[in-house]
């Protein structure tokens, strides 16, 4: 079971002298799972998510979901899709009737609706009294929250997502990816494609690297960061570089909390040189100030 | 993106070197000798002109008759209406809305007419840069008095080329807005109604938007449509002006016989 993509390859019509797009792709994203599919921009990222929802369909190979084919309409149910710019796609004239739009979309009335509307307005932290308003109201984030919330209407199996945090500001950034954990603590799968691997990394269980439509890299996190790929998150290219100067630090570090731990055992290596050093700046700063 | 109908086809012909304001003048007078033509004899003519200046300007013949295909069907429509509804002698004796050979006449040269149009266009299109044909708009468009309407040629020729520009990225829009929808279960075979507003409404919207975002850019690096400059001057040829001539020959030679 699972997102299954055996042998995948396409190109985009117009083009087929240049190269494909996505060339020979294959892959596995179990239930529950959190990947993180990475590479630069025109790697096929994009045209690859695409295949999980049916919207494209496959030139050469085969994708199911849960065993089903991705022409089946249940798939779109089952795999949640926001791309890029999802503020975008918002169309009614109030919120409650565009998070009611994809559930409707799939038969689904009464009391029932109601229920996923608020439940997918309470999973984006949004108050019930946004619902009577205008999404084209809202500010930039707001709508963001709402497009996510259109999806989470649909009670999805899979939760794909293009680039989620792409424009948000440092806090919003960090709330959406606290709020994706959480939903992927529902036992909801999150594919989530980005480059900016930093703010990710920490909860991802698998990452999937792709440069010129190939897939080059498969494997968790640790496994990510020891083979040496690049980009490298930041808090792990200091570990390396420390290393390089002689240190001795695990590189493979996601969080602020874990890189502050290793540079603590760095100081209790380390002390008596470390005040030594110290000692010696002070001497200088003094020696300063007196001249 | 797939070719379409009316691009720009590379060439170096006879026909590409020509100035834009040339090729724009041939085109409204091919277009009034077209429209004025009831003989088939006449038509003929005009096909064996279309074709003469296809060959000359290297462009591919299927790739011109491309640009007639997304109005074929209101090409039959006219025909079958011209068909069914002329009174006159009928081919088949039917009780209602007999075929009648007056109506295939009338419908075939319509039908011909339409389709001439959109190929002298084509030919247009496929062997002139859009900026190029903008200039030459904008150039025709220079000595009317188009100021006292509150517009210049400058501004319209601005405008003309800002929508040429934008055709791609409104089409990429249309095809984003358009799969996250359907990715929200939007099905658009069951509920074209419902389908079309879920498109169009952030479609235009997004459109808006950014016409705006470009009219900020354009007013902060001080666009002014009073009179602008051109990096390539047009300038007539002798070429231009055997061109016309031969032209003008040929319409006259046309209308009189």
């Amino acid at each position: 079971m699972g997102i299954k993509v055996e042998n995948l390859s396409y190109s985009y019509s117009g083009n087929r002298k240049g190269k494909p797009a996505l060339e020979n792709v294959s892959l596995e994203i179990a239930k529950g799972e959190f990947v993180v599919i990475s590479g630069a921009a025109g790697a096929g990222k994009s045209t690859l998510i695409k295949h999980f929802n049916g919207i494209l369909h496959p030139e050469n190979g085969r994708v199911t979901v849960d065993g089903l084919e991705t022409r089946t309409r249940e798939v779109r149910r089952k795999v949640g899709m926001l791309f890029q710019h999802s503020q975008n796609q918002l169309f009614e004239e109030t919120v409650y009737r565009e998070l009611a739009f994809g559930p409707s979309n799939f038969g689904i009335r009464g009391e029932e609706l109601d229920k996923r509307v608020h439940e997918a307005l309470s999973l984006v932290h949004l108050d019930a009294g946004i619902l009577d308003r205008s999404p084209f109201s809202l500010s930039g984030g707001e709508k963001r929250r709402v497009a996510l919330a259109g999806i989470l209407a649909l009670r999805p199996t899979y939760l794909v997502l293009d680039e989620p945090t792409a424009g948000l500001d440092p806090e919003s950034r960090a709330k959406l990816l606290g709020r994706l954990q959480n939903i992927h603590q529902k036992r909801v799968g999150i594919v989530v494609v980005s480059h900016n691997l930093e703010e990710v990394l920490p909860f991802a269980q698998k990452v999937i690297s792709m440069d010129e439509g190939r897939i080059v890299f498969t494997g968790s996190p640790d496994e990510y960061l020891r083979a040496g790929y690049s980009p490298v998150p930041p808090l792990a290219r200091l570990m390396k570089e420390l290393n390089k100067k002689g240190a001795d630090l695990r590189e493979d570090i996601f969080t602020a909390e874990e890189a502050l731990k290793e540079l603590q055992k760095l100081r209790q290596e380390k002390p008596e040189r470390d005040r030594e050093k110290s000692e010696k700046g002070a001497a200088e700063t003094e020696a300063q100030d007196n001249a | 993106m797939p070719e379409t109908a009316f691009n720009y086809v590379y060439g170096d012909s006879l026909l590409h070197r020509l100035d834009p304001r040339t090729k724009l003048a041939a085109v409204m007078c091919l277009s009034i000798l077209v429209f004025r033509e009831e003989s088939f004899a006449g038509m003929g003519l005009l096909i064996a002109f279309f074709l003469l200046l296809t060959w000359i300007s290297g462009v591919r013949l299927s790739f011109l008759l491309r640009s007639v295909r997304p109005l074929l069907f209101f090409i039959f429509f006219i025909f079958c209406f011209q068909l069914f509804a002329t009174k006159g002698t009928p081919i088949i004796p039917l009780p209602v809305l007999p075929p009648s050979y007056e109506g295939l006449r009338l419908g075939t040269l319509l039908a011909l007419r339409f389709g001439l149009l959109l190929l002298y266009a084509a030919l247009l299109t496929a062997s002139t840069l859009p900026s190029q044909i903008t200039n030459g708009i904008e150039r025709l468009l220079r000595p009317l008095p188009l100021r006292r309407l509150g517009v210049t040629s400058f501004d319209l020729a601005t405008m003309m080329s800002l929508s040429i520009r934008f055709l791609p990225s409104f089409l990429e829009n249309a095809a984003t807005i358009r799969a996250a929808q359907l990715s929200r279960g939007l099905d658009l075979r069951h509920d074209l109604r419902r389908g079309t507003t879920a498109i169009a409404v952030p479609l235009i919207r997004r459109s808006i938007l950014s016409a705006e975002e470009v009219t900020e850019a354009m007013e902060s690096r001080c666009y002014q449509g009073q009179c602008r400059t051109s990096l390539h001057e047009l300038r007539m040829q002798k070429l231009d002006w055997t061109a016309l001539l031969g032209l003008g020959v040929f319409s006259l030679f046309f209308l009189l016989l």
